[in-house]
């Protein structure tokens, strides 16, 4: 145990996987750094009371993935792309299969993208994520049914540039 | 997971794959928690600034006008390293002393990591930029050259000064005097020698009743917090500061919340024309997380979406086919609707000093009897109440409308009246409305569009005994 209790270490071990989930809630890899950087902060301050620090962590990048919180001295964010639209002309001879996921991924609303990650990628039930969401079972209904139905549109559409290999329970990196 | 998310899962993930910390993470959490000191604030109340009330109360000096040209300050961080001391105790050498080796002993607490592994270095002697008297005792600015050592560029490339590693900082200190009569660091944070600075400002005092308030030559404004019209977006007025030698101490008025202060260069229409305000919480609440807001005063109407006045009508009027967007069996409004209300909610324009929005949980949204499109939720700024937002929409121009003040406990919190006679949006979820003019008709549940004329509104809640509520 370092002399800050153990948080350096846990920065450390932990960021790497938190930045992911912040990406993926997000779309946006600065935005993502940046909510990191305000949770590890808020973190730090309540280090020695904190008994589940993971936890706490990705439960407050969910809540501020969700409400978009200003700060006097960040630059406004770029609003997000309007819905990508993979109809007509083939848009993977343009750009990449990833890029057009992160597009679909960055045009679904804040609340369709955390119902996702929540529910698909992080796997909770839709009980424990209607609690992290601060929401009804019903609308994490809604939102993630929405947000993966427009998120498979396009990875149906780039499945050939992109490769997908759906293998149940597959996973490129430990990531909890 | 079914067969249909694993396959947006893998892509998800191959996304994600080359998303790595970046490498200055703890060297940021640990500058950030300097930073959210800063912006952790508790919640007192609202009257007059004494020293405004001396320099002329109430009278307007400018008011925050919609988004202008951002001006940015002549003075750097760097420039303050170089100016002599201000404020009306700068020739106490013994209390320059005192401040200087009340610096020296906590700076690792705030700049660095607790415990002296402070990954910043002095490149300097600190100086004393500022001491005050304050009516909570002497209070003062400490300032020094640092060195922050970020050992390469983030992934993003976003961060500042990234090409120049270690790079050179100004860690700015501000001290004050405690409850028990000692000097004590409040708080710091390192700044980049290039930050364009319009002053610094920061609340001291047990109950951070005064605002010191040091300029960098700029005539500076204080706003109290922001006022809400009857009709119209909430607004500012900036009173000026009577700074003498570019110096002042505000008395903050006791009932207003410290987060909705601002102090700001005139015309204030940016947020880079503000300065910021250190708020320091509160002995009992330091060292905890607080709340940003403290308080959500939204109505908490989760998902609902009412239509009006039918789903025909409202298509034809926002020219979408589906306005509800049912997918699987689950609906959402249209993307068309939520952003169109979002551009009216949007919190950089209307109170570019906001520390914070909320959005609205639901949708009221259609069709007026002219035909033109309107969407309408509740929106919130910092810690004040929630009010109503809306756009009409005809023929892709788009105008807003400012409801009034929602109150979640009333028995029918949304009464808004449509400009140019197009009559009255009422909402209270889960009760049957009707309405009165020259008698009562039935308006369904829920929500209602009603007609200029409609005088009154009998709200019946679910199980519950009618009240009758007057329009107008």
């Amino acid at each position: 145990v370092t002399a800050d209790g153990g948080f350096e270490e846990f920065v450390r071990s932990r960021s790497g996987a938190l930045v992911r989930f912040g990406f993926l809630l997000t779309g946006d890899r600065g935005v993502a750094e940046d909510l990191l950087q305000e949770v590890l902060a808020a973190l730090y301050l309540r280090w020695r009371r904190t008994d589940a620090p993971e936890a706490y962590a990705r439960k407050a990048l969910v809540n501020r993935s969700i409400n978009h919180w200003r700060s006097r001295r960040r630059r406004p964010e770029s609003p997000l792309p309007e819905r990508f639209d993979v109809a007509g002309p083939d848009p993977t001879e343009r750009i990449g299969g990833n890029e057009l996921v992160l597009r679909a991924l960055r045009a679904l609303p804040a609340r369709q993208r955390a119902a996702v990650v929540l529910r698909y990628v992080e796997d909770l039930s839709e009980a424990d994520t209607a609690r992290l969401m601060r929401c009804s079972v019903g609308t994490v209904k809604s939102n993630a049914a929405r947000g993966l139905a427009r998120l498979r549109e396009v990875v149906d559409a780039t499945g050939e540039t992109f490769k997908v290999t759906a293998v149940a329970g597959q996973r490129g990196r430990e990531r909890d | 997971v079914t067969d249909e998310a694993r396959t947006v899962v893998a892509a998800l993930h191959r996304l994600s794959d080359d998303v790595a910390e970046p490498p200055t993470v703890l060297t940021d959490a640990y500058r950030r928690a300097g930073q959210l000191r800063r912006r952790q604030r508790g919640v007192l109340a609202a009257v007059l600034v004494l020293a405004l009330t001396a320099a002329g109360a109430g009278a307007q000096w400018f008011a925050s006008t919609r988004p202008g040209p951002d001006r940015t300050a002549a003075v750097t961080a760097a420039d303050l390293l170089t100016q002599p001391t201000r404020g009306d105790l700068a020739g106490d050498a013994g209390l320059r002393a005192r401040i200087i080796t009340v610096w020296r002993d906590n700076r690792n607490m705030f700049v660095g990591p607790a415990g002296g592994n402070s990954l910043y270095t002095r490149a300097g002697a600190p100086s004393v930029l500022l001491a005050q008297q304050t009516p909570a005792g002497p209070a003062a600015i400490v300032v020094e050259r640092a060195t922050l050592t970020t050992p390469e560029p983030t992934l993003s490339g976003k961060r500042m000064d990234t090409s120049d590693s270690p790079r050179q900082v100004v860690a700015i200190g501000y001290v004050a005097t405690g409850t028990d009569g000692a000097l004590t660091v409040l708080d710091a944070e390192p700044a980049n020698l290039t930050e364009p600075l319009h002053g610094l400002a920061f609340l001291v005092g047990a109950d951070r009743s005064s605002l010191v308030v040091m300029s960098e030559g700029d005539p500076l404004g204080f706003s109290s917090g922001r006022v809400y019209p009857a009709a119209g977006p909430p607004t500012r007025t900036f009173s000026p500061i009577p700074l003498n030698d570019g110096v002042a101490v505000v008395a903050v008025p006791p009932g207003a919340d410290r987060t909705a202060l601002a102090v700001a260069v005139s015309p204030a229409t940016s947020y880079k024309d503000g300065v910021d305000i250190l708020n320091p919480p509160p002995p009992a609440t330091r060292g905890k997380v607080v709340q940003v807001p403290a308080r959500d005063s939204r109505l908490q109407w989760d998902g609902q979406l009412w239509v009006l006045p039918d789903d025909q009508a409202a298509e034809a009027a926002w020219g979408v086919p589906n306005l509800r967007q049912t997918t699987h069996g689950m609906t959402d409004a249209a993307d068309k609707v939520v952003e169109a209300w979002r551009r009216a909610f949007d919190a950089e324009r209307v109170d570019p000093f906001a520390d914070s929005s909320s959005e609205t949980l639901w949708y009221a949204y259609g069709a007026l009897p002219d035909g033109r499109a309107f969407v309408v939720g509740d929106g919130q700024l910092g810690n004040d109440p929630s009010y109503l937002y809306g756009a009409i929409v005809d023929h892709g121009t788009q105008s807003t409308i400012y409801g009034g003040r929602v109150d979640p406990t009333a028995p029918l919190p949304v009464k808004l009246r449509f400009p140019d006679g197009q009559g009255w949006l009422v909402a209270a979820k889960g009760a049957t409305l009707a309405y009165l003019t020259d008698t009562w008709h039935d308006a369904g549940s829920n929500a209602a569009l009603l007609p200029a004329g409609a005088t009154r509104v009998r709200v019946t809640p679910a199980g519950g005994q009618p009240t009758v509520v007057p329009l107008g």
